[in-house]
């Protein structure tokens, strides 16, 4: 086993045992008591759902475009 | 109990922005309620079934020894992952079923793109791995401890960065269907090409970011149990995101 392995999969094993363990506890109150926190109240990809739409429409339109070609 | 512990927290808030209208799409729980506890169990879940999906693809293209032998099943884990993508957005109600599909189909393309990159450059999987998941430990850490503090304008400045750079893609991606060129500096190995990524890895890290404070929000205002589903989902599009653009950033650096 080369250094490169060992160093990066001493990274993920370290990432990952900090992801579940911090993961499960509340921010502090420093983050979740702010006045200019983010108002949540639509969806996370509320604004993304017309790019979306848009990106995929024209994706297929070109795949179509491309068969005929 | 948890949804009145969840209305308590909000009226100590004193962010006007999470007033009853926030998460009202989703309704707030009437059973159990969306925990953090929860969205990272679930998000360990979708790891782990990407993982799996991907070790089938790794392994059929280091036997076969040639990429014909993993592009069907790329080509449906990126049709099927993007179908699934696009259910679980507009249908959060059903992330417990198309969230874990999701990451299997995802885990098809992500174990074969992953192969094709580690047999030109060797040891660069377990890099980008390393990056993306240091990088997600890191921002969470920091996001905990307030010390990243995501506004209104930070969305805006990331989602509109996002946004530009999935035209591009695309504009990119149809131009390559017609046999042009496409934009040639997004995947130059030169300067520009170097500095292009390690922008788009930074908009894609702090999408991160986003993802957190959506899952600590929703937890907090007790959002219903499957928008845990959702935010593992989340997390994971923009992880996945995150891992392909190390992986894209990685491979021009040792092209060079």
């Amino acid at each position: 086993m080369d250094f490169n392995t060992i160093f990066f999969g001493v990274i993920i094993a370290l990432s990952l045992a900090i992801f579940f363990y911090i993961g499960k506890f509340k921010a502090s109150s420093k983050q979740r008591e702010r006045d200019d926190k983010i108002g949540w109240g639509k969806s996370k990809f509320g604004n993304l759902k017309l790019l979306i739409w848009v990106m995929v429409s024209v994706l297929g339109i070109a795949l179509l475009a491309n068969s005929f070609t | 109990m948890a949804r009145h512990n969840a209305l308590q927290m909000l009226g100590r808030s004193g962010n006007p922005a999470l007033s009853d209208n926030t998460f009202r799409n989703e309704g707030v729980a009437v059973g159990q309620a969306m925990t953090l506890q929860g969205t990272v169990n679930k998000t360990g879940i979708l790891l782990a079934l990407l993982v799996l999906s991907a070790t089938y693809t790794w392994n059929l293209f280091f036997q076969a020894g040639t990429p014909a032998a993993v592009r069907p099943a790329m080509i449906g884990g990126a049709i099927g992952g993007l179908i699934f993508a696009l259910v679980t957005i507009f249908k959060k109600h059903w992330a417990g079923v198309t969230a874990p599909i999701y990451a299997l189909l995802q885990g098809l393309f992500l174990g074969g793109i992953s192969a094709l990159f580690e047999s030109k450059f060797p040891g660069i999987v377990i890099q980008a791995t390393g990056l993306t998941l240091g990088t997600l430990a890191s921002l969470l850490f920091l996001y905990k401890l307030g010390i990243i503090k995501p506004t209104e304008n930070f969305r805006l400045m990331i989602v509109s960065a996002t946004m530009g750079i999935g035209v591009l893609y695309l504009i990119s991606f149809v131009m390559n269907m017609f046999g042009s060129a496409g934009i040639g500096f997004i995947h130059s190995n030169g300067l520009f090409g170097i500095g292009f990524s390690l922008f788009v890895v930074a908009i894609a890290a702090l999408n991160l970011v986003l993802d957190f404070d959506f899952i600590e929000q929703g937890a907090e205002q007790g959002a219903p149990k499957y928008m845990e589903w959702f935010g593992a989902f989340s997390l994971m599009v923009t992880l996945i995101w995150l891992y392909l653009e190390m992986l894209r950033l990685l491979a021009k650096l040792r092209s060079r």
